[in-house]
């Protein structure tokens, strides 16, 4: 089973070339149940990786485009007026799958985007007030482009908190860019993508992950290093919600690197990707200052 | 839940089990033990895995073994009885065994048959295998119910003995010694030492061994050696050829026979260690005035165990070193009797009797017989037939001190004068350095006490036929060949004589300290202890003090939260440690150490595998190797540089 996964995350690795810490940051987050937030320039792979993930982990997926002028309904789904059987029908939109891939999430009204909030924390929709659930498992893929950019408004905090990791692939190496030009005339990228687990693995999967022993001594660290940014004027404090993605998350790295145990390591592996976008919003995802600052000075003693 | 023994604990229980059916021999018929042990062969532990044995089965033999002690319960008593159950039942126990759960009663039913050996074995040497077989079924125990992590820790278990230790000593210093739990109860055993008869020949066979009879101290420097004559018995019956003590009366006394010289600057106070014996008589010197409570005076003031001596006892006699006061008529009368044997003794006893004019000098004329004639001393003398007097008097002429003694009283009874053979020991080896006189069955003596102006005066014949006998013990006297005869071969080694000696010393430490510890000395320690109550108020605060001061800090120092595989590294790596950045982890931190020391590149990765999997998969098996490792190689460790 994990040497399943491990062949995924090597055809990802056939399609985004270069970026192996990345795309093994991102199957975390997904093995974690997690929502992910792709956040980098323009043209740097973002949807292709997003693209790659939904493929391969094999559930069914949709795409949205987000605009400024995308309405909740489009993501939602809305009711239409049957003349026939005079009723009104829900028509599900695009949010009832089991991957939601948001482009360019941060181009879309705050309006739009909070009615997003609902479905990725609760992963259930209200619309004309009925409660509807939304398929199992669901992951939203979203990504973004910088703030400075034209046209974007930030997420607010709380959404932004509902991500359990911000990543950015940033530039590729530049043999890795050489390849990609090689390879250029043989059509998509996401041809390479040969590996997809089927859903029972992944469910399977899911629960080696709750199996993956962690002990109090790496619990007592990760809440050293949460309580260390609650105690600093110059980042937000991480939430709980935070340290318990970041154990999730840690877990997940653990699962991927073939351990049945959660090392020191494996927090301060994810802590970047989980901490940073919590501690300053307006960050770009490309540095890590702070999570970098509250490693170094926290003190590990194991 | 279900653990399984492993097969090394049964084969330990197997271990225990057979030496305590080897140490218990004398509680168990030969018949049993060989049961037992084809009971335990039944299940034999190498071939665990076949499958166990039916608990219906066992229980139908038990039963029958049972039911076969029962018939046997007149032969072995009581006491013994229970053993033999408690046996079966442990035997039966470890036959059907399979689980944890089953062993906790095997284990309760061990210790107690391992301090029931204590009842046949007072030796030290034994006292220590016991002992040594009390820490492998601790050991067993312990390693039963030990979590992995320990199980390899001996240090630990020494640790715990320690910390008991002081409890152990003072349930042996403290514990009351309530009399009836407190008894042994009697075994049958073979009676060693004199016996009830004394037969021309017995005392020298007697002699030929080595055995430790009893030791005495003497709280004042011990009287001169020929003063040293240990009464034990007093034979009055002759049948013409040997002596016996005459059963037929009442030999118990009262114990407040008072003497009347009271003056007690001429008392010798001492105390007696009895070896066993499984007879209740003892050994005193002289005509003892005062008696500790375990032994009681009989007719002759000989002294006696209220039971037969079948563990070491130990007393304490004061005596006076003059004869024997008469005690009634009718010892006199049961001392004059004369048989119709030996025609020329009384021949001779006769001519005697009218050549002397009072008893003395008839002591004089049968001690220059002895001393003028040719009387020979000898550890082999002739067999003598019925009448062994006239054969030795006259024929033979050559004989042992019983021979001496025997013929001495045979001829004073028959010139009128009241006489009896006394059977004791006579002289013993002083220890200077350990202040103690060992007397073995090789002092064995035999004298005589002839009644004269209303005592019993001592006459030993032997003095006058072998003085040196009486001053310097029995080899001094014998031949080179005769010598040889007494002593073991192995005693001739003077390295194996030394430490067969050092041994001896010790054991009389083991029974002067910690066999004879009882009630008395249980009430002096108490009342030294209330004597010295305010040192010991002062040292008892004192060391809670220090507890406290000590606690607090403990309490004051911040506690070492830290796993145990994360103290360990803290240990090892306290050199280099200090260098780590606050925000690496060890493994990391193993990374950059091992780019400083290329040549420990192997040593780290393994530390830091098995420290990875100690602390973070708390895997114990790696916390063990881990510790190991480490240890193995510490001084590699200490070589580990970092670069300024």
């Amino acid at each position: 089973m994990l040497a399943q996964l491990h062949q995924v995350e090597q055809s990802i690795n056939q399609v985004i070339l270069g970026k192996q810490q990345q795309i093994r940051l991102a199957l975390c987050c997904l093995l974690a149940e997690g929502h992910l937030l792709l956040e980098d320039l323009p043209g740097l792979g973002k949807t292709t990786l997003a693209h790659a993930l939904a493929n391969s982990l094999g559930l069914s997926y949709r795409r949205v485009q987000f605009t400024s002028d995308l309405l909740p309904a489009d993501l939602t789904g809305i009711s239409i007026y049957d003349a026939r059987s005079q009723q009104f029908h829900f028509q599900p939109g695009p949010v009832f799958s089991q991957v939601l891939l948001a482009d360019e999430i941060n181009r879309a009204s705050p309006k739009t985007q909070s009615a997003l909030l609902e479905a990725m924390e609760e992963r259930q929709v209200t619309s004309d007030g009925e409660t509807r659930p939304l398929p199992s498992p669901f992951f939203v893929i979203a990504t973004q482009n910088p703030l400075f950019h034209a046209g974007t408004s930030a997420l607010p905090e709380s959404q932004l908190d509902r991500f359990l990791m911000r990543l950015s692939l940033g530039f590729p190496e530049r043999e890795a860019e050489h390849q990609l030009l090689v390879d250029d005339s043989k059509g998509s990228r996401l041809q390479f993508l040969t590996q997809q687990l089927d859903s029972a693995t992944l469910k399977n999967l899911q629960q080696q992950l709750s199996e993956v022993k962690v002990t109090d001594a790496v619990i007592d660290y990760l809440l050293s290093l949460v309580d260390a940014s609650r105690n600093r004027n110059d980042m937000l404090p991480l939430s709980p919600r935070a340290s318990k993605a970041l154990l999730r998350a840690s877990k997940a790295h653990a699962l991927l690197a073939g351990r049945d145990f959660t090392t020191a390591d494996d927090i301060q592996q994810v802590f970047p990707s989980v901490a940073e976008h919590r501690l300053d919003p307006r960050s770009s995802a490309a540095s890590h200052s702070l999570s970098q600052i509250l490693l170094e000075q926290t003190d590990c003693p194991l | 839940m279900l653990i399984l023994l492993s097969r090394q604990a049964i084969l330990s229980f197997y271990a225990i089990l057979v030496s305590l059916i080897v140490l218990l021999h004398q509680a168990l018929p030969l018949w049993y033990s060989a049961i037992l042990l084809l009971l335990l062969l039944y299940r034999w532990p190498l071939q665990q895995n076949d499958k166990v044995n039916k608990l219906k089965r066992v229980n139908v033999i038990a039963a029958l073994i049972l039911l076969l002690l029962l018939v046997a319960i007149k032969q072995s008593g009581v006491f013994h009885f229970m053993l033999q159950i408690l046996l079966l039942s442990a035997v039966s126990r470890l036959v059907l065994i399979r689980q944890r759960h089953d062993s906790h009663q095997l284990l309760w039913v061990l210790y107690f048959l391992l301090a029931c050996c204590f009842i046949f074995y007072q030796s030290m040497l034994v006292s220590l295998v016991i002992l040594a077989l009390l820490m492998f079924t601790l050991y067993c125990h312990y390693r039963l119910y030990a979590s992995k992590q320990y199980q390899l820790q001996m240090l630990q278990l020494v640790k715990a003995i320690l910390i008991t230790l002081p409890v152990w000593i003072s349930l042996f210093l403290l514990f009351p010694r309530l009399q009836p739990l407190w008894r042994i109860p009697t075994a049958e055993a073979a009676v060693t030492g004199l016996a009830d008869t004394l037969d021309p020949g017995s005392i020298e066979n007697l002699v030929q061994s080595d055995k430790l009879a009893f030791r005495a101290i003497f709280t004042d420097p011990p009287p001169p050696r020929q003063q040293l004559y240990w009464r034990a018995k007093v034979y009055e019956d002759f049948d013409g050829r040997s002596w016996t003590v005459n059963q037929r009366f009442e030999r118990r006394q009262s114990a407040n026979r008072q003497p009347e010289n009271t003056n007690a600057e001429q008392w010798i106070n001492y105390q007696v260690i009895a070896e066993v014996s499984n007879q209740r008589s003892l050994f005193a010197l002289g005509q003892p005035v005062q008696y500790a409570s375990v032994v009681r005076p009989t007719a002759a003031y000989l002294v006696e165990a209220r039971r037969p001596v079948t563990q070491r006892l130990s007393y304490q006699l004061s005596s006076m070193l003059t004869p024997v006061p008469a005690d009634t008529t009718f010892e006199q009368q049961l001392n004059s009797r004369t048989v119709n044997a030996n025609p020329e003794t009384r021949e001779l006893a006769s001519q005697l009797a009218a050549k002397s004019r009072s008893t003395a000098e008839l002591i004089e004329l049968i001690s220059t017989m002895f001393r003028q004639q040719p009387f020979y001393y000898s550890l082999n003398p002739p067999r003598l037939g019925a009448n062994s007097i006239d054969a030795f008097l006259f024929d033979s002429r050559t004989g042992f001190c019983s021979h001496y003694a025997s013929a001495t009283a045979v001829l004073l009874r028959e010139a009128g004068v009241a006489a009896r053979v006394v059977g004791g020991y006579q002289g013993g080896v002083w220890h200077e350095e350990q202040q103690y006189l060992e007397v073995r069955q090789r002092e064995a003596h035999a004298w005589v006490e002839y009644y004269d102006q209303g005592s019993w005066q001592r006459f030993d014949p032997t003095a006058v036929i072998a003085p040196e006998r009486v001053l310097a013990g029995l080899e001094a006297v014998l031949m080179a060949d005769e010598q040889n005869q007494l002593q073991a071969n192995w005693r001739r080694f003077s390295a194996l004589n030394y430490l067969s000696q050092q041994l001896l010393h010790l054991d009389y430490y083991w029974s002067v300290w910690i066999l004879s510890f009882d009630e008395n000395n249980q009430q002096n320690l108490w009342q030294q202890l209330k004597a010295a109550r305010n040192i010991l108020i002062l040292l008892a605060s004192v060391l809670l003090l220090t507890a406290m001061i000590w606690w607090l800090w403990r309490f004051r120092r911040k506690p070492d939260n830290n796993a145990a595989a994360v103290r360990l590294i803290n240990k090892y790596f306290s050199k280099v440690l200090s260098k780590k950045a606050a925000g690496q982890h060890f493994s990391q931190f193993a990374t950059v150490l091992k780019k400083h020391n290329p040549e420990y590149n192997s040593e780290l990765a393994h530390i830091d595998q098995l420290y990875q999997r100690a602390l973070f998969a708390e895997d114990q098996q790696a916390l063990v190797q881990l510790a190991d490792y480490l240890k193995q190689h510490r001084h590699s460790l200490k070589k580990l540089t970092w670069p300024e």
